[in-house]
């Protein structure tokens, strides 16, 4: 296509300074930003070679990954289950700790406004360390097992339902308060009447949204010890069973595919359930 | 029918009184009853099981609190150098499995989206290329490539880049599927090829949602690099692996608190210069 001259261009050249200065900076940031790629595979020590030479490794594996097996079939159904539990109790408690600690933090309900902005802090301290770290402090401090895992989906949970109740409570519209405070309702009316039904959806939402989360990080906590399917997992692959390994992977796929189908469905419930409607 | 819907909706229905209200909250309550119980029991019936409740969670958080007061802090900032290397390895992995999802992306997001592909059979076809790839944890897939190509960050890097193909893809299809038609046609009907539609019609509208999502996979990948190395895929979370099997809970706790800087100061970066970029 032709390049069409705008007025800061005569003939192909520039003449707006500060045009030029954005393309000249936009031009040296993308070569930085190549130059870093190009440093970063030579850092890695990615050659073509490390892909030849793994080829004869990777057919073995390969060759032993298929068909899927699932070994021990009693053991799976167990650590299926034992994923479920965590995801679902780390999601009931992270919930539970949520709510009080979101009362603080958002602005138009905090008791005392620097604690609002501590706990948003705290909040984001949470959330900026990934939740298989909090599996390892746990398992540090509790040893090994679904406690840890159910801690650190709690904790975890805590960054970052907290940040979005305090949100949802803070776009509280005013109106409906004010008009409930008109007529004489009382702190407790106005709180079930007034705040919870406007804070209410989104709380669900987000709420079965970190369940789905919660569900994905169930299946993998395992890898580092802390319960639930990744276990099996990891062990599989420290035998070699790579047939096994790979019949849990498609067990963990479905788990995680079945989640999703379900939150979808309970999503799409609480939206279907937001008007007031007149039946004929 | 909502009540505010149109005119003859109006018309033909009464006009809402408090007794509809009430008819509408209680038919509310009944249907809601079941998905209730079913929340109810679930959770009741895992708490119950796995023996779970309140005292065990604030036993385990002041046991938690206890023990790194006590073994884990102060974090050794003396071994913060120590720690440098892998910070960096990790990021050179978060760049280059950035780069291998936005290669593999591209192609997906073009061809998965119904008003670019070639035929609607491959638009499916890269629709569940994308699904299948979410579904699967970038922990799982290392797992797979530490068994091939050993421990180390070329295990990671490659597991980070798959990994991010199933949100990109799903992502970039579905912000080229809601770009303006009219602009494509107008590019078409100059006669452009189906690259220079493309080039010309489809990149300008795609670029703002391509930079924000490629930036979010680019945090998510410094999140993850630093986690997937505790399954032997390099990087800080090798390091956090290593100094916790030798019982240095000091450094483990100093290389978290790395982790955490990291994740903060890339943020903080690819903010500032997504201002400038844009």
């Amino acid at each position: 296509m032709v390049q069409t001259s705008t007025p800061a261009e005569v003939g192909g050249i520039p003449t707006d300074p500060q045009a030029t200065r954005r393309r000249v900076t936009h031009r040296i940031l993308w070569g930085l930003a190549a130059a870093f790629v190009v440093l970063s595979v030579f850092q890695l020590g990615i050659t073509p070679q490390r892909f030849t030479d793994a080829l004869p490794r990777a057919s073995f594996v390969w060759d032993r990954m298929w068909p899927p097996a699932i070994d021990d079939g009693g053991a799976l159904s167990t650590a299926v289950v034992e994923s479920l539990q965590i995801a679902i109790v780390g999601t009931a408690f992270g919930i539970l700790l949520s709510i009080p600690l979101a009362l603080i933090a958002a602005r138009n309900v905090t008791p005392f406004a620097p604690l609002s902005l501590a706990m948003k802090g705290f909040a984001a301290f949470v959330r900026a360390v990934p939740a298989l770290i909090w599996a390892f402090l746990f398992i540090m401090a509790v040893g090994l097992g679904p406690t840890a895992g159910i801690l650190a989906l709690a904790v975890n949970s805590t960054g970052m339902l907290v940040k979005v109740y305090a949100e949802a409570l803070e776009e509280i519209p005013m109106g409906p308060i004010e008009a409930l405070q008109a007529s004489g309702a009382s702190r407790s009316h106005i709180a079930f009447q007034g705040i919870l039904p406007s804070v209410v959806r989104l709380f669900i939402a987000w709420s079965v949204f970190r369940l789905d989360i919660n569900v994905r990080y169930s299946t993998i906590l395992g890898v580092v010890g802390a319960g639930g399917i990744g276990w099996e997992l990891t062990r599989a692959a420290s035998l070699s069973r790579y047939d096994v390994a790979l019949g849990i992977t498609v067990v963990i796929f479905i788990l995680v595919m079945a989640t999703e189908a379900v939150s979808q469905w309970l999503r799409r419930r609480v939206d279907d359930d937001t008007a007031f409607r007149v039946e004929e | 029918m909502a009540v505010s819907s149109s005119r003859s909706a109006v018309r033909r229905s009464p006009a809402p009184t408090y007794a509809h209200y009430r008819q509408y909250k209680q038919q509310r309550v009944r249907r809601n009853l079941v998905v209730w119980a079913v929340v109810f029991g679930a959770v009741t019936w895992a708490v119950w099981s796995s023996g779970f409740g309140l005292l065990t969670l604030f036993n385990g958080l002041s046991e938690s609190y206890s023990f790194i007061v006590t073994d884990a802090l102060p974090p050794k900032l003396e071994s913060v150098p120590d720690y440098l290397g892998p910070t960096l390895e990790t990021l050179y992995m978060s760049v280059v499995g950035l780069v291998i999802s936005v290669v593999i992306s591209v192609p997906i997001g073009i061809l998965g989206a119904r008003n670019t592909t070639v035929h609607r059979v491959v638009s499916y076809l890269a629709k569940s290329i994308a699904g299948i790839a979410r579904a699967a944890p970038s922990l799982v897939i290392t797992v797979f490539f530490v068994a091939v190509f050993g421990v180390g960050p070329l295990a990671g890097t490659l597991a980070l880049g798959l990994g991010g193909v199933g949100i990109l893809g799903k992502v970039y299809a579905d912000a080229i599927e809601e770009i303006d038609a009219a602009q494509i046609e107008g590019v078409r009907s100059t006669g452009a090829s189906w690259l220079q539609i493309l080039g010309q019609g489809v990149w300008p509208q795609f670029k703002p949602a391509f930079m924000t999502w490629t930036q979010y996979r680019f945090e998510r990948n410094v999140r993850g690099g630093a986690v997937i190395g505790l399954v032997g895929g390099g990087g800080l979370g090798f390091s956090l692996i290593s100094a916790i099997n030798l019982y240095q809970f000091r450094d483990a706790m100093t290389i978290i608190l790395m982790i955490f800087v990291m994740v903060m100061v890339i943020e903080l970066a690819t903010r500032a210069l997504r201002r400038r970029a844009i």
